[in-house]
């Protein structure tokens, strides 16, 4: 059984995918969902697109945070260097569990996020001058997207 | 448990099938779901199935993705020359984490973007000029795809 004591640097790896792959998802449901609802909207008023576009652009940012942590943990394993670190299935799975946060939070918050934002754009439709407001409640979501990202940069920072 | 050690080509070889297949199935599924819109839309008013036809490309954008992730992995596995190369398990894993961000974003990004996309063809049915917005809201889901293509490409090409 002496491979499985290489195994580590493998599962920090599967953590870094899922890191920037399922907040990406995420992001793209969301920004789906208010790109659909806004579609609805500028049927009836064109000339709300730009409106339309920033309520659409803020559940996207949970794929850069994932871009983000993938980059960071790349880095953390030397991948960009010549070797990669050597780590123990002990501390590839720590690893894993540190991209965790931000794969499982940003892959639920862009879609939450998302249907916050298609809401916001329902808000702005019937009262156009109350758009600060919309963006401001999806914002708040944003906030725990923010807290994922945090713990585990932290997490990341010490391997 | 000798064996079990050199399995790792074939668990290399199950995410470049993965990468291809979901990334499919996705733009699939995106694709049929604005040929429905579409074909009410025509129904209306055939003049348009130009603009629908362009709707309904943007979501298969994704297959052609993954199809590129498969291509790409199989050549760094020695695929298309005279010999596959033997990883061991852990080099597997790494490589079958290299194909998940384009598996998990092509799948959910490209039912996402099919979506909205519809919901583009509706606009463009009652609003013909503005067929620029519909696509415009349908790409923004297009630029995740990207980022897991990124993702994806850099890591087997490390790999």
């Amino acid at each position: 059984m002496s491979w499985i004591e290489y195994l580590g640097t493998a599962v920090a790896f599967v953590g870094a995918a899922l890191a920037v792959g399922m907040p990406c998802s995420g992001s793209a449901k969301g920004v789906g969902t208010v790109g659909r609802a806004g579609a609805g909207v500028l049927s009836v008023d064109p000339s709300k697109f730009s409106r339309v576009l920033i309520l659409q652009i803020l559940p996207g940012t949970q794929g850069l945070y994932g871009l983000v942590v993938w980059f960071l943990a790349l880095m953390k394993l030397g991948f960009f260097d010549a070797e990669l670190i050597i780590l123990s299935l002990r501390e590839g799975v720590s690893f894993f569990g540190a991209c965790m946060p931000v794969a499982i939070g940003g892959f639920i918050f862009g879609i939450v996020q998302g249907r916050l934002g298609a809401g916001g754009l329902s808000l702005m439709t019937k009262r156009p001058n109350e758009l600060s407001k919309s963006i401001i409640l999806a914002i708040m979501v944003e906030f725990y997207a923010i807290l994922a990202l945090l713990s585990t940069f932290l997490m990341l920072n010490n391997f | 448990m000798e064996w079990i050690g050199f399995g790792g080509t074939a668990i290399a070889l199950l995410g470049a099938a993965l990468a291809v297949g979901m990334c499919c199935a996705g733009s699939a599924k995106g694709v049929g779901s604005v040929g429905e819109v579409g074909a009410g839309v025509l129904t209306e008013d055939p003049g348009k199935f130009s603009q629908v036809l362009i709707l309904q490309i943007l979501p298969g954008t994704q297959g052609l993705y993954g199809l590129v992730t498969w291509f790409f992995a199989l050549m760094r596995l020695g695929f298309f020359s005279d010999s596959l190369r033997a990883l061991e398990i852990q080099a597997g894993i790494m490589f079958f984490a290299a194909c998940m961000p384009m598996a998990i974003g092509g799948l959910m990004s490209a039912i996402a973007q099919g979506k909205c996309a519809a919901a583009g063809a509706a606009l463009c049915s009652k609003r013909p000029e503005e067929l620029s917005k519909g696509i415009i809201m349908a790409i923004m889901v297009e630029f995740y795809a990207i980022l897991c293509l990124l993702a994806s490409f850099l890591m087997l090409n490390s790999l």
